[in-house]
């Protein structure tokens, strides 16, 4: 799994992070509680990408650490500690998801594209101005990860997985329990979701 | 093919996997069609957006995690034997 945010690039741990595992790994309680400060903050975005409201994302961040320490001792040092929290806290927010999964989902069809009955586009499509500078870039960002959270639950999390965790179309349908075709019309529609409600905000932020 | 058809094989037309006949059909429209070719130029950028959205996570700083879910957590913590 890529690790967005966190580099899965940067390898094995820190000298200041092999103590650290060492005295999570002797159930030294102070690290633990360095654990939780030094992640936390991070996990705890992670899940808001995931779930909908505040309570679930902190109580995905709690599972989450209450399964890290129970797994500690399997933790090996060949990925940081932040990777394998990170992917600890994406599995824990799945899960999550699924225990909640009950409402009938939204509809995507009205984020999808107009056609004309002939099949040709029925609005025009215009090209996006570019976000150059950083104060503009960073607006930019924010609008996006807003737009993402519009996203019907059952497309945000393929979109998520696939585009932003950079999993394999493979990878995806095992966690979320799918078929191969299933996750590509998914992808493919949570992304077409994604450029219309992005298509309506860059003009505006344009204008 | 059509823009609604050309619309369909996007995902895999970005991704390489397109092939065959329908590859020669989905260039052959866009090749005709700057309007789908702008639509493709935007979808590319979709993907793009999305994940620098979460990369410049980086150069955020995180908020620190609060307080009582810090306790929660270290309450929760299963004890060694």
């Amino acid at each position: 799994m890529t690790d967005t945010g966190a580099g899965t690039d940067t390898p094995a741990a820190t000298p200041d992070e092999s103590s650290l595992v060492q005295a999570l790994k002797a159930g030294d309680p102070a690290a633990f509680e360095t654990l939780v400060r030094l992640h936390g903050g991070r996990m705890l975005s992670v899940a808001r990408r995931f779930v909908a409201n505040e309570e679930d994302a902190r109580d995905v961040v709690q599972d989450a650490f209450v399964s890290a320490f129970r797994s500690i001792d399997r933790f090996e040092g060949q990925a940081k500690l932040s990777t394998w929290l990170h992917r600890i806290t994406v599995n824990t927010a799945l899960m999550k998801l699924r225990s909640r999964r009950r409402r009938p989902e939204e509809s995507i069809e009205p984020l999808l594209p107009a056609f004309a009955e002939d099949g040709h586009h029925a609005a025009p499509i215009v090209e996006w101005p570019e976000a150059e500078d950083l104060l503009h870039r960073k607006q930019t960002a924010a609008r996006v990860r807003a737009a993402i959270d519009r996203l019907p639950e059952g497309y945000r999390t393929v979109l998520l997985l696939r585009d932003i965790e950079e999993l394999t179309t493979e990878e995806t349908a095992r966690m979320l329990d799918l078929t191969i075709n299933a996750v590509k019309i998914r992808l493919h529609r949570a992304r077409l979701a994604l450029r219309t409600l992005l298509d309506a905000d860059l003009h505006e932020a344009g204008e | 093919m059509n823009c609604r058809q050309c619309t369909e094989f996007i995902i895999e037309y970005v991704e390489g996997d397109l092939a065959g006949e329908t590859r020669v059909a989905f260039e052959g429209h866009i090749s005709r069609c700057p309007t789908c070719v702008r639509y493709i130029d935007t979808y590319r950028e979709t993907i793009a957006l999305g994940r620098q959205a979460f990369s410049a996570d980086e150069e955020v700083v995180f908020e620190p995690i609060p307080e009582e879910l810090v306790r929660a957590i270290l309450a929760s913590r299963p004890l060694k034997d």
